[in-house]
């Protein structure tokens, strides 16, 4: 139940046994490769290996590349379960073997790169066509042919909007207007257009006070006669260089539009047809295990380039556990028996990864502590320090017979189901025990579906309100001063245990210093405070108190002497110590231990939020099965739909700030993740798992 | 509780649970809409840090529940749901109408400004995924003076309702 212990393990073999070595490694997967250029000397003979990765390489291009085109017609629903956890394929050798010689990735590819093609052409020229016709639509009802407007050698025009208070200025009498000719241009009205074009554009300059004219002057006229028009404010409209009328252009380019739209979809459908695999062996599926087995072989390379070789030896290095260190001396002797196999405790400096084995029991919450990052190899694994806490949190968020049983039932039917899916397993386990934590709390706190148990929805006598009467220790509701009090308590019991674990941590690390200043300083001067605290609240014996000022103020002088011991000089150590009381220096202090506590009053929020919507859901039905014929029937539905709806959404909110309230206010306190995780060279990996041998699901 | 006993200080004390709630309840709203574009961003790209996110979208919707303590408090303490039904003078209705205003106010910044340090440290997790835990570390150094603020609010209903209250527990 901790950190696993590592091995470090170098195999020296013949250079010709190279890629059966990384491949027997491989099948083992028990080893994690390691560059073995980084630990040697500068001068020694070795060379690196180099293996080709181009067939590797070339395959997986080709899967993703039809991957990618069926995630854009045929995209994988990524669920929420899938997002908190990975949710592998799990494959078997056989079926490797039936895809590797069914599937043809050559065909499939050149199929769906002329797919592809078709398709982005088509996207293209559908994006150019609705370009123009967005450009088109705010002129699609002037009434001429555009080959009238350009035609004319001798003749230049203009189109566009003019001041209605301007017209009047055009005067035929007066320079420049004596050469030109204009005529106002009304919108065309199209019988089988229906409004369709976007010509709002017009329609609001019109509806501006400004008319839209069309002017005619000699081409030599035309500087005089611009200036002219752009004193009376004209402005020009720029038409497209056509020798049509705009609306025939439109009409054509619908055309266009449709008969591109339709190679697109005839596009998407033959690509769903290939996701959902015409036959067997055909699918999406067949392609994730193909681009498993690629990846493995690829990652095979990658690692026997980790090696080195001289002129007759190979030389292979890594980490493996502890435990299974028998089982691969056995099977490098037998399998290789030319070899030499050195196993060594790593040293210290070395940057190791960490691999975590708790019991079965505790497992689930495995998945939170990979969730925000895993311990250093020298530290300790705080799962098993957060088991009793966090279905705590969830039961009392979540605070519900009723809830707690439908969480029962659907987290046991899950955990049935998802027994080949480690993760996944792991988490529906956490709601079938945070399903049980909620029962409990839920009879405690007497909410049974709310306050379904109540006479005037299910009769006198009815054996849930003998159930809750029986069970009920505190309601929330009636005496809330002191849930809020029983959920700050556990907000300081588990502030200590938090504590407690850093100050284990310190000792591990024969940090004994660091354990009575960060521990038992700590602890001393908080257990001052909340006797302090009482006493301002409520009666408490004045011993206690006047114990509470003592523990309080021995506590700070503690702190004040040992917490600024990092820093340089008396005073920097002593203004180092006064300023850590506050809690600027990191997550200790005396307001970020108070804000901590008082975090913790969402456990009597949430618990109380759902019991407060399940008992409004209870209201509602209540009101309505008074109704004549259907009111049972309503009665029923607004039941199910209610309390299914705040099931899934309490469900949840219990389960994000449980989770919230260890990441934040717990691991605050002594934790700090991000180690990598160890990762033996094997078939396995989050996308796709190998059914090993016997193997019934666990 | 009847409505003919809702006075005038009364009906200002729930006012001011009102604002408690309903200011404190709009921040966490605001501020988790904030992390939550943010979070969409990163998740377009890195879908697997979804777990790691999930925390960090939670964070400014803590307010919403200090609102919502405040705001039960109130009622508990003024005997609108159980314990005893006390007076409350046009004073003290005025006063509380204040302490939740302020509790309200300190809430609906805190969250706001919560969601944006929750925004930068998903930011940090998209860049360093490791950094997760000490990512936390910024919202959560916001959401001091909102914990502050309802300190205060506790502090003050309790001895505007009924001095030395929590000593008579249960009874």
């Amino acid at each position: 139940m901790a950190i696993e212990l590592l091995k470090r393990v170098t195999v020296v073999s013949p250079k010709e046994t190279n890629k059966r070595l990384v491949k027997a490694i491989n099948n083992l997967g028990m080893m994690e490769i390691i560059d073995v250029k980084n630990s040697l000397e500068e001068d020694v003979p070795f060379r690196s290996y180099e293996v080709p990765t181009e067939e590797e390489d070339n395959s997986l291009y080709k899967i993703d590349s039809i991957l990618n085109l069926m995630n854009i017609f045929s995209p994988e629903q990524e669920g929420f379960i899938k997002s908190l956890t990975p949710l592998p394929l799990v494959t078997s050798q056989k079926e490797i073997n039936t895809v590797l010689s069914e599937y043809n990735l050559e065909d499939n590819y050149r199929y769906t790169s002329e797919l592809d093609e078709i398709y982005r052409r088509s996207e293209r020229v559908i994006n150019e066509i609705e370009n123009e016709m967005k450009e088109l639509g705010p002129i699609a009802d002037i009434p001429f042919d555009l080959a009238e407007f350009f035609s004319p050698t001798r003749v230049g025009m203009a189109i566009g909007y003019v001041p209605e208070k301007n017209v009047i200025q055009l005067n035929p009498a007066i320079e420049p207007w004596t050469e030109v000719a204009w005529e106002e241009v009304k919108p065309a009205v199209f019988p089988d257009n229906n409004q369709k074009y976007d010509t709002s554009n017009a329609a609001e300059k019109q509806a501006n006070g400004r008319v839209r004219m069309v002017f005619a002057f000699l081409k030599n006229d035309a500087e005089g006669v611009r200036k002219a028009l752009s004193d009376i404010g004209f402005e020009e409209i720029q038409l497209p260089k056509r020798m049509e009328r705009i609306i025939d252009r439109m009409r054509e380019l619908e055309g266009d539009l449709g008969k591109y739209r339709d190679q697109v979809a005839e596009v998407a459908e033959k690509v769903k047809l290939l996701a959902a695999g015409q036959c067997d062996g055909e699918g999406r599926r067949s392609l994730h295990i193909l681009k498993a087995y690629w990846t493995n072989i690829r990652n095979r390379q990658v690692a026997a380039m980790k090696g080195v070789h001289g002129k007759w030896v190979y030389i292979l290095s890594g980490y493996i556990r502890s435990k299974d260190t028998d089982t691969f001396i056995a099977m490098i002797n037998k399998e290789f028996p030319e070899s030499m196999v050195t196993v060594e405790d790593p040293s210290p400096d070395e940057d190791l990864p960490v691999s975590i084995s708790v019991p079965y029991l505790l497992k689930p919450i495995q998945l939170l502590t990979e969730m925000f990052g895993l311990p250093a190899y020298q530290g300790f694994d705080p799962t098993p320090f957060m088991q009793l806490n966090f279905y705590i949190f969830f039961g009392i968020c979540f605070s519900d017979v009723g809830y707690g049983l439908m969480l029962i039932i659907t987290g046991a039917y899950l955990t049935a189901k998802t027994k080949a899916y480690r993760g996944v397993n792991n988490l529906t386990r956490i709601l079938l025990y945070g399903g049980i934590s909620s029962v409990i709390f839920g009879a405690l706190t007497g909410s049974w579906f709310g306050d379904l148990h109540k006479p005037e929805y299910l009769g006198q006598g009815n054996i849930l309100h003998v159930l809750q009467q029986k069970c009920l220790v505190l309601d929330p509701m009636d005496k809330t001063i002191l849930a809020l009090i029983i959920a700050l308590s556990l907000g300081v019991l588990n502030q200590f245990l938090g504590i407690i674990l850093k100050m284990y941590g310190a000792i591990r690390n024969r940090d004994f210093i660091g354990a009575f200043s960060d521990g038992i300083c700590w602890i001393v001067t908080l257990s001052g405070l909340l006797m302090i605290v009482g006493k301002i609240f409520g009666d408490i014996p004045p011993k206690i108190f006047n114990t509470g000022i003592w523990l309080f103020v021995g506590g700070i002088i503690g702190l004040i002497l040992t917490q600024g011991r990092d820093l340089k000089g008396p005073m920097g150590k002593l203004a180092g110590g006064v300023v850590s009381l506050y809690g600027i220096m990191g997550s200790y202090g005396i307001t970020a231990f108070i804000g901590d506590t008082l975090s913790y009053c969402r456990l009597l929020a949430l618990g109380l939020t759902t019991s407060i919507i399940a008992m409004a859901f209870n209201l509602m039905a209540g009101m309505i099965r008074d109704v004549p014929y259907v009111g049972m029937v309503l009665f029923i539905i607004v039941l199910l739909v209610g309390h299914l709806f705040n099931f899934l959404i309490s469900a949840l909110g219990a389960f994000v700030h449980s989770m919230r309230l260890i990441f934040v206010e717990f691991f605050g306190r002594f934790y700090e993740g991000g180690t990598r995780p160890f990762q033996p060279l094997s078939f396995d990996s989050s996308v796709c798992v190998m059914k090993k041998a016997g193997e019934s699901g666990e | 509780m009847s409505p003919e006993w809702i006075e005038l200080g009364r009906g200002l004390c729930y006012g001011g649970a009102g604002l408690a709630f309903g200011l404190a309840g709009a921040g966490s709203a605001w501020g988790i809409a904030i992390a939550a574009h943010q979070c969409a961003g990163v998740l377009r790209e890195k879908p697997e840090l979804f777990g790691r996110l999930l925390v960090m979208l939670a964070l400014p919707g803590t307010q919403g529940f200090y609102g919502f303590i405040a705001a039960i408090l109130m009622m508990t303490q003024t005997g609108l749901i159980g314990g005893s039904v006390i007076k409350i003078t046009l004073g003290t209705g005025l006063a509380l109408f204040f302490v939740g205003l302020g509790c309200g106010l300190a809430q609906f910044i805190s969250a706001i400004k919560q969601g944006e340090a929750s925004a930068a440290g998903i930011s940090l997790i998209a860049r360093r995924p490791e950094a997760a835990g000490r990512a936390i570390l910024f919202p959560a150094f916001v959401e001091t003076y909102a914990v502050v603020a309802l300190l205060a609010t506790v502090l003050f209903i309790v001895f505007l309702t009924q001095p030395l209250a929590l000593g008579t527990l249960g009874k």
